[in-house]
């Protein structure tokens, strides 16, 4: 759900106000932006929940220093992509197993579509967190360098080199994966 | 080559709502964070009074200061306006004492 500029900002002072409605129905425009960016990040929706609601806490307790709806969708884009970040790099610490030893998600899909879907969050799932997270706010949220490097507080170049080298990973290994789901629909069709 | 993995990144990535009852569920926590948060709120009137009476204290304090070294300034200049007044007739009476005796030894070896 996309909010309308006057919407966000009418629902911010009500729930500055003390409103718990209004914080509700922030809740509910914004919750799909903050659960999928930590989905994609940390890739386990249950601790993606737990992290998400974490953020509109935080939120909560930070409703006076948000000025703005378009400064609120910044500000929870900026604290969910940290949070995420920060929880990979933690359970790459606590895992005796780095992510990519860990078994590839099952692929129950008809569609070719869903199977390279599953395939490419795969593989993004092998990029270091910082990485990921660049591409999922490039490609989830339609972010340019510029706005991505506002979020993380990094220099453009450095977006910009990441997502060049991070695609050209995909590729790579979208390429292999493309071939690999092209021979496995081949053999589910054959049987 | 580009475009076709940005579309299917596009696809993949692409929004998802989180399980129903979300926002609920935030909501649920939300009265142990609004208690901390309304405690703050409650608790910012009496702290208000609380920094205008260390403020007020901190101004006398300082306020005290400056007039007891106002006060010192004062004494000092009127100690030094004393003594130099008392120098000056010391001296003035130093000046008596020594015409006389140069008088009364002019007098003696007149005689």
């Amino acid at each position: 759900m996309q909010p309308g500029p006057n919407t966000s900002d009418e629902l911010l002072t009500q729930a500055r106000a003390g409103s718990r409605s209004a914080f509700s129905e922030l809740i509910e425009i914004h919750q799909s932006m903050v659960f999928s960016l930590l989905l994609h990040v940390v890739n386990e929706a249950a601790v993606a929940e737990e992290i998400a609601q974490d953020v509109f806490l935080e939120l909560h307790k930070n409703l006076d220093s948000i000025e703005s709806g378009q400064h609120l969708t910044r500000w929870l884009r900026t604290v969910a992509s940290r949070r995420g970040i920060d929880e990979v790099r933690r359970w790459k610490f606590r895992s005796p197993h780095a992510l990519e030893d860990l078994p590839e998600p099952r692929i129950d899909a008809e569609s070719p579509d869903v199977l390279l879907s599953e395939k490419l969050r795969k593989l993004l799932n092998r990029l270091p967190a910082k990485h990921r997270t660049i591409v999922v706010l490039r490609y989830q949220e339609d972010l340019d360098p510029s706005d991505i490097a506002l979020q993380l507080e990094m220099p453009v170049a450095t977006v910009k080199s990441t997502l060049h080298r991070a695609l050209g990973m995909l590729r790579c290994a979208f390429d292999r994966a493309n071939v690999t789901t092209q021979e496995t629909l081949l053999k589910r069709e054959a049987v | 080559m580009n475009q076709e993995v940005e579309k299917a990144l596009q696809s993949a990535l692409a929004r998802k709502n989180p399980p129903d009852g979300f926002a609920d569920r935030v909501m649920a926590r939300l009265p142990e964070a609004q208690s901390s948060s309304s405690s703050n709120v409650r608790t910012m009137p009496s702290r208000r009074p609380a920094w205008l009476a260390i403020g007020l204290a901190a101004s006398l304090a300082v306020g005290s200061f400056a007039g007891l070294r106002y006060q010192q300034y004062r004494q000092g200049q009127e100690a030094s306006r004393q003594l130099m007044l008392a120098l000056q007739i010391t001296g003035e009476k130093l000046t008596l004492a020594q015409h006389k005796v140069v008088g009364v030894g002019e007098r003696r070896i007149d005689q």
